[in-house]
C-alpha cells in the first residue's frame, strides 16, 4: 500500500525495526535498509544515515554485534547480528508496541458518549 | 540475499581512531555503491543513480561527521565493556584460585590486614599529631603557636604574663592573642571532691580560637582578673558527668581549687583548646594568683608558665609579624642577659610541626615509617605467594598466551588477584583497627584522644589508598617477573623456568630479611635505652611514694596554720597499716623547690668548679627522708633533737657537696645562709642526687633544713608547706583511698586532697622510650614472623620443585643429614644476604634516631648482633622444616613419577 508521502518514523521505533530486520540472519547495513523498504513498500521515510546511527548506537548498547565479512561478490562489508540481549529487547519492545497500538486504536475508535451528538 | 562467509578479523585493527574513521567511510561508500547499483537495476543512468543514492543517504558531509562520532562513542563503550568483562572474568577466576589455596589466602589476608591496619592506625596518630587541628576551632590555619628560641638552646613555648601583654599590645600582625596554662586542681570539697584538669585562660582565649559555648557564655574582660567572685566554664564531659548535663548549672557556685566559682558556661563537646589533652574546666587567668603564685600576673614576672597562641590578621605576613613579636619580646626581657638574641617563632598549631617537637611525637613519626616497612615485608609475602601460584599455573598461562591473550592481559589477571587480596586485607584491617587503634593509642599517647578519630574519613581513605597501593605493589612485582619469564618458561620447559621464578622469590625474601633486621635493631636500641633509663638511680625509692596535698592557699591560712594542718594529717596517715612513714615539706623532687642563697665560706669557695648556682632549698618534717626512701651517701638524717626550733643543722646532696667541698667530706662543716649571717648550719648528712624534674638532666644542688627552723633561712619569708610524702610498704596505688580518707578525717572541711603515686608524675618521662621499645618490638616481631613464613614458603616450594633431584641424590646414597644440610644451608644463605644488607642499612639509619636513645650508641654492637642472630636462628628453623621433608623423600616414588 504505497502512500503518496512516506511517514516519518516515530521516535524510538527505528531501533526495533532494525532489530526485527536482523532477527533471522546477520545482514550488512544496505541489506537492512532494503529489507525495511521492501516490508514497508517505501512507506516509511528512513534516512540511510539514521539507519547507521541506530546500528552504531545499538552496537554500543550490546543489542547487536558487528563483524567484518565478505559479500558474495567479494566485497568487504560490516555484518550486524542480533545478540541474546538484542533478541530479548526486540521481544519486549514488540509486546510493548502491540499494547500501545491497541490502546491508541481503541481510544481513537471509541463512540461518542450518550446525549452528546456533534 | 547474500550469504556471507563471515571471516573473523581482529577488532584490534580497528582500535585506532583512523581505523575507526576508515571503517565508517568504507561502510558508507559500500552502502552508496550498493544503492546506486540497485537504482541502476531499476533503470537509472549510472550518474543519476549515484546522485539519487547520495540524496537518499542525507547530507553526506554532515552524515559522515555524525557517523564517525557515533562510531567513536561505540568503540569507547565496547572497549570499556570488554575490559569490564575481562575484569569480571579475572575476579571470578581469582575467587576460584583463592578458594583453592584457602590456607595461603587466609594467611595473606591476615598479613595484609596487619600491615594495612598498622599503617592506618599510625596514620591516624600522625594525622592527629601533625595535621589535624584540635576540635572546634574556627579557621585553624590562621592560628599560630608562639615559640621563643633562645640562642644556644631549644625553642620553648612557655613564657610569662608580661610577654603575653607585650605580644597582645605591640604586634600589629596579630588580630588576637591568647594565653593559657594547664593547672591540675580539684572540684568540690572534702569527700565530694575530685581531681580535675583545669586550664587557666585569658578572656581572649575563646574569641581567638573562634569557639562558641555549648551553654551560657565564656569569660568577659572584666572577669579575667576579678578579685571578687570567680567564674568557671565547665568542660562538656564534666558537665555531663558531674552535673548530669543539667542546664540549670548556670549561675550555680562550685568549689574549684578551694574557691567558690560561679558557672557561667559550658564549653563545646570534645573541646580541648589548642592542645590534645582532656580539659574539665576553664578558669580565668586571674586565679593564677592563688593557684600558681601571687606575683605571676605582674608585668615584670619572668616565670615561664604560660603558652601563647595568636590569630593572624588577614594579609599579615608571618615573617614580619614574627619580627614584630621578637621586638616586643626583647623589650619585656630587656633586663635579662640570657634572653639577648632570643627570637620569636610562629608555628602551626599541631606541635609536631613546631620548632620543639616532643620526643613522643618524633618517635611516633618514626613508627609511622616503620609501619610502612612492615607493610612492605607483608607485600613481599603476597608477591611470593602470587609468584608461586603463577608458576603453578604455567601450563594454563601458556595456553592463554598461545591463544593470543596479551601479556598485559595475563599481568592484569595477576594484578586483579593481588588487588582482591589487598581489598580483603583492608576490610579485615578496618575491623582490626577498631581494636588496634585503641591499643596503639594506649601505647603511644594515652592522653591524646585519637580513638575518637579511629574511623575518620581520612583514615578510611588512607586505608583504601593503602590497599590499592599494596595491591599494585604486590601484584606488579609478580606480574613483571611472571610475564617476563612466561614465554621463556614455556619454551624451555619447566625445570629451567622454576629456577628463574625462585631467584625472584629469594630476592624478595632477602629484602624481607633486611627490613626485619633494621626493625629488630631499632627494637634492640630502644629496649636497651628503656632499660638504661629505668635503671637510672634517682636517689630515692620512687616506687613506694605517694604525693598528697591539699590546696590551703585560697583559705588564707598562715604558714604556721598550714604546718599544723599537715602535721595533723601526717599523724593520722602514719597510723595506717601499709604506710611506712609520712612527712611533709615545702618542696619536693619532681614538683617544687625554692632557691636559697648560700654564702660560701673562704675554704669552700676554693672548691667551686663553676659559676655560682643557687641551690634548691627545702624545709622538711620528721619522717620526710624515710617516706621518700631517700638514700644517704654520708652522715645521718635529722633526728628528734634536730626537729626543734633551735636546731642548727642541714643536709645537702652529693651535687652540692661536690661543688663546695670537692672530694673532701662536708660532714661537720657548716653552711652559711645569705639571709642570716650569724647562722652557720652544721652539715650532718649527704643524700644521693635526685632530679629536679627531668630524669635526664643534670641533678641540681639541694639543701634540706628541718621545717622547725625554716623561718630563718628564706629571703622573702618561708614558702608554705605544700606536700605530704607517704611511704608505702606495697603498691602505693592501693593506699590512695585510705590516705585520702585519713587526711579528710584529720582536716575536717578542707578542699579535696590530691593523692597520687610519684610514679604517675615521673612515668610520662619514660614514654618516648617505652613507645619506641614496645612498638619497634611489636613491629619487629611481626616482620620476623612474616619473613620466616616467606622463607619457609620459598624453601618448601623449592623442595617440592627439586624433589626429583633430591630423589636421585638419595638413590645415589646421599644421607638424610646431607640432604637436610643442603636445604638448610640454602635457606641460611638467603637469610645471611638479607642480614648483611639489613645491618649495613641500620648502621646508616641509626644516626637518625640517635637523639632518641638513652646511653646507647646508635651503632650498638649488641643490638645489631642480637638482631642478626635472631634472624639467623629463625631462618634456620624456617628452612629446617622443609628440609626435613626433603630428607623423607622416597627416591622410588619420585623416580617412578617421571
Amino acid at each position: 500500500m504505497p502512500a503518496s508521502e512516506p511517514l516519518p518514523v516515530v521516535k524510538g521505533t527505528l531501533d526495533v525495526l532494525v532489530l526485527k530486520a536482523l532477527s533471522w540472519t546477520p545482514m550488512h547495513g544496505f541489506e537492512v535498509a532494503t529489507w525495511l523498504e521492501g516490508r514497508s513498500g517505501r512507506g516509511l521515510g528512513i534516512d540511510d544515515s539514521a539507519l547507521y546511527q541506530a546500528l552504531y548506537r545499538m552496537e554500543a548498547r550490546g543489542l547487536v554485534a558487528a563483524e567484518w565479512g565478505v559479500t558474495d561478490n567479494n566485497r568487504r562489508a560490516r555484518y550486524y547480528r542480533l545478540t541474546r540481549k538484542g533478541r530479548a529487547h526486540l521481544e519486549a519492545e514488540t509486546r510493548r508496541w502491540g499494547r500501545y497500538a491497541r490502546l491508541v486504536t481503541d481510544i481513537l475508535g471509541a463512540p461518542a458518549p450518550e446525549g452528546r451528538k456533534p | 540475499m547474500i550469504r556471507p562467509r563471515v571471516k573473523r578479523i581482529f577488532r584490534l585493527l580497528l582500535r585506532r581512531r583512523d581505523a575507526v574513521d576508515a571503517a565508517v567511510d568504507e561502510e558508507i561508500s559500500f552502502h552508496l555503491e550498493q544503492r546506486a547499483r540497485q537504482l541502476e537495476a531499476e533503470g537509472r543512468t549510472p550518474s543519476e543513480a549515484r546522485h539519487e543514492a547520495r540524496y537518499l543517504f542525507g547530507d553526506l558531509a554532515t552524515a559522515r561527521r555524525r557517523l564517525r562520532a557515533g562510531a567513536h562513542r561505540r568503540e569507547d563503550r565496547l572497549r570499556w565493556r570488554e575490559w569490564l568483562d575481562g575484569v569480571r572474568q579475572d575476579v571470578r577466576f581469582g575467587l576460584r584460585s583463592l578458594r583453592h589455596h584457602r590456607v595461603a589466602s587466609v594467611f595473606v589476608v591476615l598479613t595484609l590486614a596487619l600491615g594495612i591496619g598498622a599503617n592506618a592506625t599510625m596514620f591516624g596518630v600522625v594525622d592527629t599529631l601533625m595535621f589535624r587541628p584540635p576540635i572546634g576551632i574556627a579557621h585553624p590555619d590562621q592560628l599560630v603557636r608562639i615559640y621563643f628560641a633562645f640562642p644556644g638552646s631549644n625553642a620553648i613555648q612557655k613564657t610569662g604574663y608580661g610577654t603575653y601583654e607585650a605580644l597582645r599590645d605591640h604586634v600589629a600582625g596579630f588580630q588576637n592573642v591568647a594565653a593559657y596554662s594547664p593547672e591540675p586542681t580539684s572540684i568540690g570539697r572534702g569527700a565530694d571532691g575530685a581531681g580535675i584538669e583545669a586550664v587557666l585562660v585569658t578572656a581572649s582565649f575563646f574569641g581567638t580560637l573562634g569557639v562558641h559555648p555549648a551553654l551560657g557564655r565564656f569569660f568577659t574582660k572584666a572577669e579575667e582578673r576579678a578579685a571578687g567572685t570567680r567564674t568557671v566554664v565547665l568542660g562538656y564531659a564534666l558537665w555531663k558527668g558531674r552535673f548530669d548535663g543539667n542546664r540549670g548549672v548556670l549561675g550555680r557556685t562550685v568549689d574549684i581549687a578551694g574557691e567558690p566559682c560561679v558557672v557561667v558556661g559550658v564549653a563545646p563537646r570534645d573541646f580541648t583548646g589548642v592542645d590534645l589533652t582532656r580539659v574539665d574546666a576553664w578558669l580565668p587567668i586571674g586565679m593564677a594568683t592563688t593557684m600558681v603564685s601571687p606575683y605571676v600576673l605582674s608585668r615584670t614576672d619572668h616565670g615561664v608558665w604560660l603558652s601563647t597562641v595568636a590569630r593572624m590578621r588577614a594579609g599579615a605576613s608571618r615573617q614580619s609579624t614574627a619580627a614584630q613579636a621578637t621586638a616586643a619580646f626583647a623589650v619585656v626581657q630587656a633586663d635579662r642577659p640570657d634572653a639577648k638574641g632570643a627570637h620569636v617563632v610562629l608555628a602551626p598549631l599541631p606541635v609536631g610541626r613546631g620548632p620543639a617537637v616532643p620526643s613522643e611525637t618524633r618517635v611516633s613519626l618514626w613508627l609511622a615509617l616503620v609501619s610502612v616497612l612492615v607493610l612492605l615485608v607483608a607485600c613481599a609475602n603476597v608477591a611470593n605467594l602470587l609468584l608461586a601460584r603463577a608458576a603453578a599455573r604455567l601450563p594454563e598461562i601458556a595456553v592463554r598466551l598461545s591463544l593470543g591473550a596479551g601479556r598485559r592481559r595475563v599481568a592484569r589477571q595477576l594484578f586483579v588477584e593481588s588487588l582482591m587480596l589487598a581489598v580483603a586485607g583492608a576490610a579485615a584491617a578496618l575491623v582490626l583497627m577498631a581494636w588496634a587503634s585503641a591499643f596503639v593509642q594506649h601505647v603511644v599517647a594515652p592522653d591524646v584522644p585519637i580513638a575518637a578519630h579511629a574511623t575518620s574519613i581520612p583514615m578510611l581513605v588512607f586505608a583504601g589508598i593503602a590497599a590499592l597501593g599494596t595491591g599494585l605493589l604486590c601484584g606488579v612485582a609478580p606480574a613483571l617477573l611472571g610475564a617476563r619469564s612466561e614465554l621463556n618458561m614455556v619454551l624451555k620447559g619447566r625445570s629451567g623456568s622454576v629456577a628463574g621464578g625462585l631467584r625472584a622469590q629469594r630476592l624478595l625474601v632477602a629484602a624481607q630479611m633486611a627490613f626485619t633486621v633494621v626493625l629488630l635493631v631499632g627494637a634492640g636500641l630502644f629496649v636497651r635505652s628503656l632499660r638504661n633509663i629505668r635503671h637510672k638511680d634517682l636517689g630515692m625509692d620512687v616506687h613506694h611514694v605517694l604525693y598528697a596535698s591539699v590546696d590551703f592557699r585560697p583559705a588564707g591560712l598562715s604558714s604556721a596554720e598550714v604546718v599544723a594542718e599537715y602535721r595533723a594529717m601526717a599523724e593520722r596517715v602514719r597510723e595506717l597499716p601499709g604506710v611506712t612513714a609520712a612527712g611533709y615539706s615545702n618542696g619536693e623532687p619532681f614538683r617544687s623547690a625554692w632557691a636559697v642563697d648560700i654564702q660560701p665560706t673562704a675554704g669552700q669557695a676554693a672548691a667551686m668548679p663553676g659559676p655560682y648556682v643557687a641551690p634548691w632549698g627545702r624545709a622538711v618534717s620528721a619522717g620526710y627522708f624515710r617516706a621518700t626512701g631517700r638514700r644517704f651517701v654520708a652522715g645521718r638524717s635529722f633526728d628528734a633533737a634536730d626537729h626543734t626550733a633551735t636546731a642548727n643543722v642541714a643536709i645537702i646532696n652529693e651535687a652540692a657537696a661536690h661543688y663546695y667541698w670537692g672530694n673532701a667530706s662536708p660532714i661537720g662543716a657548716c653552711v652559711r645562709m645569705a639571709r642570716n649571717e650569724h647562722r652557720c648550719a652544721t652539715i650532718i648528712g649527704v643524700v644521693a642526687d635526685t632530679p629536679w624534674y627531668s630524669i635526664t638532666a643534670a641533678p641540681p644542688q639541694e639543701l634540706y633544713v628541718p621545717i622547725e627552723t625554716q623561718e630563718q633561712d628564706w629571703n622573702s619569708g618561708p614558702p608554705d608547706v605544700s606536700m605530704m610524702e607517704v611511704g608505702t610498704a606495697g603498691d602505693p596505688e592501693r593506699m590512695i583511698g585510705p590516705v585520702r580518707r585519713a587526711m579528710l578525717a584529720a582536716g575536717g572541711d578542707i578542699p579535696y586532697p590530691s593523692v597520687e603515686p610519684l610514679t604517675d608524675i615521673i612515668d610520662p618521662q619514660y614514654r618516648s622510650w617505652e613507645i619506641g621499645a614496645n612498638m619497634f618490638s611489636a613491629f619487629g616481631a611481626l616482620a620476623l614472623v612474616l619473613a620466616a613464613v616467606g622463607l619457609y614458603g620459598v624453601m618448601a616450594y623449592a623442595v617440592v620443585q627439586r624433589s626429583r633431584e633430591i630423589g636421585i641424590r638419595a638413590a645415589l646414597g646421599a644421607q638424610a643429614g646431607t640432604l637436610v644440610r643442603m636445604v638448610v644451608v640454602e635457606g641460611l644463605a638467603t637469610a645471611l644476604v638479607g642480614a648483611v644488607i639489613g645491618v649495613v642499612a641500620s648502621l646508616g639509619a641509626g644516626r637518625f634516631i640517635a637523639s632518641l636513645l638513652y646511653r646507647v650508641s646508635a651503632r650498638d654492637p649488641l643490638s645489631i648482633g642480637a638482631a642478626a642472630a635472631q634472624l639467623v636462628v629463625v631462618a634456620g628453623v624456617a628452612s629446617y622444616l622443609p628440609a626435613r621433608r626433603a630428607a623423607l623423600v622416597d627416591p622410588l616414588t619420585v623416580l617412578r613419577a617421571d
